[in-house]
């Protein structure tokens, strides 16, 4: 264990035989450039209305303290201790993705601090059988790669809206309130305007209705980390490998481009691999 | 003032192959008085430049006022894209045509209701959309359906609500008002919207679909699905047929547009 990080860190919980009827999962993560490494994820499994569910869950911690890391690290524990009280409640997905997230939100906000602010970003997945339920809180990505049946290879779609200042600049300066220069030159354009941690959650991306996968899908929770540093085309060649090398070769990938300043990485594959 | 006429193409006739993407789209009254959708589809020669422009608006207000919503702001949606050149972005081309389908709700000068609005735009096999309310915008890649944006529903508020100790969950989760639209043209407060900012990729065989709430709230999800299999002129027939044979007496006014790669 490093700086009082858990051991949940990228390790699948309860691996369990029966899971792999449903879902091959691989994770992979790399501090970059970075002095420290802010990202966090984990994956647990557990039982929905007597169905076999998987949660995925992946942080991306920022300010530049140690504060970063466990902002991110505490937000992926919380969800992953609470997952089954939640599950037992049999609310609707989309509830307890949403109460999962708040309550990650409280337990982060104990070590808010107005003198060195931080926070993290929030993906996290829920796999019922072939159907898939999302909640995204800040810039990370969630996309679902789908082989395609006639370009017969993987295609992306990104699922979840990040969370960043320059896309309300622009409908601002559309509705006249502010200039289309102010708009463009804003320094902070990349700037979250959402995140988990502070007071209360400002914005979360949340499917109420869920996304059916095929046999094949998978779908790539990522900081980033990545996404900065490989097009959609380039991750999409990576992913046509098994979900463990896909996602070591993912990280591999963003290595060799040698980046300045590369940024913490993170990833998570799922594949449905059954109906 | 007359209204122009913004039914789109004559449905009954067979739609040609457009630049590569084929255009299917239809219509119903359903069981009410009155059409309130409207929907409309960009100028086909221009399609290879300027890409295509798909819309659906579901009007609502009192006596007929949501006709004149729904029609004003397609209308004005494709009036500016056939008419003004191109933005530097799809991105903001969508901006732009939103800020035209709003000043027209605007200046009809109705207060008592107003609109949702969906409008795609697939140019260079890229996707944009923007969307407000509760109309639905799908993609269907390899049989299987993808919603692709979020709808503006009270649910949402409740829900927040309820982890805010407000309500209970229960009373969240059973409230009548979860369907309630909360963000619409015609809003006198903040009109949320919905879109995307990073362009879709679509690949040949993908469709597009749009559609009003009188569509999929009558009709089971796998059946839509299965009808939407085929070519986008039949598929949308299809699922007019499918949802009108089940005679249900509350039937929606429904309207479906589906855009088929090629």
């Amino acid at each position: 264990m490093q700086d009082g990080r858990p051991e949940h860190s990228g390790q699948l919980e309860s691996e369990n035989v029966i899971s792999s009827f449903y879902w091959k999962k691989g994770a992979q993560s790399n501090q970059g450039s970075r002095k420290e490494q802010q990202d966090d994820y984990g994956m647990v499994l557990g039982t929905y209305k007597g169905k076999q569910t998987l949660l995925a869950v992946l942080a991306d911690g920022m300010g530049g303290m140690k504060n970063g890391a466990q902002f991110s690290w505490i937000t992926v524990e919380y969800l992953m201790k609470h997952f089954q009280e939640a599950l037992d409640t049999g609310l609707p997905p989309f509830s307890i993705l949403l109460s999962l997230a708040y309550g990650a939100n409280n337990e982060a906000y104990k070590i808010y601090d107005e003198e060195k602010p931080g926070g993290t970003t929030l993906i996290a997945g829920m796999f019922v059988e072939d159907r898939f339920y999302m909640l995204s809180v800040g810039d990370s990505r969630i996309y679902l790669f789908r082989k395609h049946k006639t370009e017969k290879k993987y295609v992306p779609l990104q699922l979840n809206r990040e969370h960043v200042l320059g896309p309300s600049l622009d409908e601002r300066a559309w509705m006249g309130k502010i200039s289309f220069e102010d708009a463009k030159d804003n320094m902070y354009r990349d700037s979250l305007i959402s995140g988990i941690g502070s007071e209360k959650i400002r914005r979360i991306d949340l499917t109420l209705n869920p996304i059916r996968l095929l046999t094949g899908d998978k779908v790539v929770f990522m900081s980033d980390g990545i996404y900065r540093s490989l097009s959609e085309e380039e991750m999409a060649k990576d992913l046509e490998l098994t979900p463990d090398k896909a996602s070591d070769e993912l990280v591999r990938h963003v290595l060799e481009k040698k980046m300045p300043h590369q940024d913490n990485m993170s990833v998570i594959v799922v594949e449905r691999i059954s109906s | 003032m007359p209204l122009p006429e913004t039914h789109g193409p004559d449905i009954k006739s067979a739609v040609p192959k457009r630049g590569g993407i084929l255009i299917g789209n239809d219509q119903d009254t359903g069981a009410r008085k009155e059409q309130q959708d409207c929907f409309g589809t960009s100028n086909e020669e221009t399609i290879a430049k300027t890409g295509l422009l798909a819309v659906v608006a579901d009007g609502m207000g009192g006596l007929s006022n949501g006709a004149v919503y729904s029609k004003v702001a397609v209308q004005a949606a494709l009036q500016s894209f056939n008419t003004e050149a191109p933005e530097k972005s799809d991105e903001a081309t969508m901006l732009r045509i939103l800020k035209r389908a709003r000043e027209a709700v605007s200046e009809t000068g109705l207060t008592d209701g107003g609109t949702t609005f969906i409008a795609v735009l697939i140019r260079n096999q890229q996707l944009h959309f923007v969307s407000v309310g509760d109309s639905r915008i799908c993609l269907m890649r390899n049989g299987g359906l993808i919603q692709l944006n979020r709808e503006h529903v009270y649910g949402r508020e409740l829900d927040d609500l309820a982890l805010n100790g407000v309500l209970s969950e229960e009373e969240a989760l059973t409230d009548r008002q979860r369907a309630a639209i909360t963000s619409y043209l015609g809003k006198t407060d903040e009109v949320v919207v919905d879109r995307n900012i990073n362009a879709i990729p679509l690949f040949s065989g993908d469709k597009v679909i749009l559609m009003s709430d009188g569509v999929y709230n009558y009709l089971p999800e796998a059946e839509l699905t299965e009808l939407l299999m085929q070519k986008p002129m039949k598929a949308a027939t299809a699922v007019k047929n499918a949802i009108l044979a089940k005679k249900n007496p509350h039937q929606d006014n429904l309207t479906i547009i589906v855009l088929g790669i090629e």
